[in-house]
């Protein structure tokens, strides 16, 4: 939206108006707030506590075998452990480089892309068809042929977290964009909309939120394909540790891994959330 | 004005049993609205007024036929022949006929037009939906605002500046929808049928606001109704159209001094005919038939 019209907050309300590190501190709040509200909650600890002591005793009094499931006490020593003695947070500094840099590539070629192919037929006639054709390989199908053609490294696991987190977002916004309703248009155009503000005004935001879960799935193909991609090759990284643990056959190192992707997951995706709260203020009145 | 020349369209439909077929929604509809007139459309629903009305607006090809607006034509009518066809392929493979230019906002004519479902955008609030209409029609930026405020307030409006169109109801997004069309001062303001979602009290507030602002601004109204009532009070001539395909079924004056009463025996007297002629259509359906 343009800027001149978008950033006039309401009125003088002296807590909307914060500046500089008093807004930063205010957003950090709500996010925390949003993010973790649904996870530290009454009614979710009636649910957890309970699970985590029978994980906890079942194997403690030996109705499964202790080595095969290590107690959630056990995951938290390894994991403090793993932070201390292993470099885990090296690691995960490694993966999540990865990560960002083959989904920003992913997120910035794949939206322009889809917008375009969603705005204009004679775009969409000469783009779509090679997209339809290449998006059904399974991205895990890639890895073979990347790792021949990049060799292993920083270059393969960008590429296929790239593969991974492309398609998704770029087929929801060119449906989105696509499925843009004609009166809209039809009532910019009449105003005297330029093809280039109906995108950046009407397009785009009647998309939003289909582009939003594209870049959710995204984020979730993007995941399946770093852990798959540091599993193949490379010498950091959670999936490195995954499979390394797996050569000693250390449950509990597993265990720790997964807890981390699955926290790192679900970080990314609230992110997107707090995201798609501050872009679509006026969706929440619905 | 607006000068309307044979304006015919047809659409290619499936039928229920799924053979292809053709539709015609307007045959042959020729119409001229002087400046400064307010003329009604009047139909039943689904009789191809609307289908019209955007063809004045520029937003769809008439079949055959031009529409001029002060003498400029609208759009280029649709080829027939295939030679022509192969051309108009060509110079519109890229941009839609219908659409402006690809990077600067100019208008093709000086139109607003209000839609049957509004089409005020649900992303921007009240104020920043006239602020967008008056940016695209070049209005400098140390005026928008001011202007935008007083359109507003215009229409009664003000105190819900900031509230987006999903938090207000429909009477006020029918009246943000006049507040944009009326931003923008056209000259020509086009209305699909503005009244129909609103309930009966506040359609004739509406109403006479609307007859208010045209008298002090004199533009000119085009507007499309199904409502016979409505169409007697508000215009200078109704214009009648006979249901599928629409075509001007009767011309009528309304000669009636303004302002005026809903009651008038002229009026009234109008109301009948209109309903006479729709009894006869009914009862003589089957000589209508193409």
């Amino acid at each position: 939206m343009e800027s001149e019209t978008m950033s006039r907050p309401n009125g003088n309300n002296s807590d909307y108006g914060a500046k500089g590190w008093n807004l930063i501190y205010r957003e950090l709040k709500a996010f925390l707030k949003g993010a973790l509200g649904s996870v530290i909650s009454v009614e979710f600890a009636t649910v957890l506590v309970p699970l985590l002591i029978i994980w906890e005793v079942l194997p403690r009094s030996g109705v499964v075998p202790e080595t095969l499931v290590p107690t959630p006490s056990k995951i938290v020593a390894t994991f403090w452990q793993m932070l201390i003695e292993h470099d885990l947070p090296h690691h995960i500094g490694a993966s999540l480089v990865r990560f960002f840099l083959g989904f920003s590539i992913a997120l910035l070629t794949a939206f322009p892309i889809g917008v375009l192919m969603g705005w204009n037929v004679f775009v969409r006639k000469h783009c779509l068809p090679m997209f339809q054709i290449l998006a059904p390989v399974p991205p895990p199908a890639w890895v073979p042929i990347t790792i021949v053609a990049l060799g292993v490294g920083l270059p393969m696991q960008v590429f296929l977290i790239f593969l991974g987190a492309f398609y998704p977002i770029l087929f929801n916004t060119y449906q989105g964009v696509k499925d843009t309703d004609p009166r809209y248009l039809a009532s910019a155009r009449v105003f005297g909309a330029s093809e280039f503000t109906l995108i950046r005004s009407v397009y785009v935001w009647h998309a939003l939120g289909l582009v939003i879960m594209g870049i959710k799935i995204g984020i979730v193909l993007g995941l399946v394909m770093l852990i798959i991609s540091e599993m193949y090759g490379g010498r950091s990284g959670i999936g490195y540790l995954l499979v390394e643990s797996k050569e000693y056959f250390n449950i509990d190192r597993m265990v720790v891994c997964m807890i981390v992707l699955g926290a790192l997951g679900w970080f990314l995706i609230e992110i997107m959330k707090y995201v798609e709260l501050k872009l679509a203020i006026w969706r929440i009145g619905r | 004005m607006i000068e309307a020349r044979r304006i015919s369209k047809f659409f290619s439909i499936i039928h229920d049993d799924g053979t292809a077929g053709g539709l015609t929604a307007v045959l042959s509809v020729s119409l001229r609205i002087e400046d400064g007139r307010f003329v009604s459309l009047l139909g039943p629903t689904g009789c191809g007024k609307s289908t019209f009305l955007e063809i004045l607006a520029g937003l769809q090809a008439p079949s055959d036929g031009e529409v001029l607006i002060d003498g400029q034509r609208v759009l280029e009518p649709l080829p027939s022949t295939r030679k022509e066809m192969e051309d108009y392929r060509r110079r519109y493979r890229f941009l839609s006929p219908i659409a402006n230019s690809l990077f600067r906002d100019r208008p093709k004519h000086d139109i607003a037009m209000i839609f049957q479902d509004y089409a005020v955008f649900p992303w921007m609030t009240a104020l920043q939906n006239v602020l967008f209409c008056l940016k695209l029609r070049a209005v400098s930026r140390a005026d928008r605002e001011s202007m935008a405020r007083k359109y507003l307030h215009m229409v009664g409006l003000t105190g819900s500046e900031n509230k987006y169109p999903s938090q207000m109801s429909g009477g006020m997004r029918q009246r943000l929808a006049l507040a944009r069309a009326l931003s923008v001062e056209p000259k020509i303001i086009l209305m699909d049928e503005p009244f129909a979602a609103v309930d009966a009290h506040t359609r004739e507030g509406l109403q006479a606001d609307l007859l208010e602002l045209w008298e002090s601004t004199g533009k000119t109204i085009v507007l499309v109704t199904h409502d016979v009532d409505e169409a007697a009070y508000l215009s200078d001539e109704i214009v009648v159209f006979s249901p599928l395909p629409g075509t001007v079924r009767n011309r009528l004056k309304v000669e009636v001094p303004r302002p005026r009463r809903r009651n008038h025996p002229t009026l009234q007297a109008i109301k009948e005919r209109i309903q006479s002629i729709y009894r006869y259509d009914s009862d003589h359906a089957a000589e209508y038939i193409i």
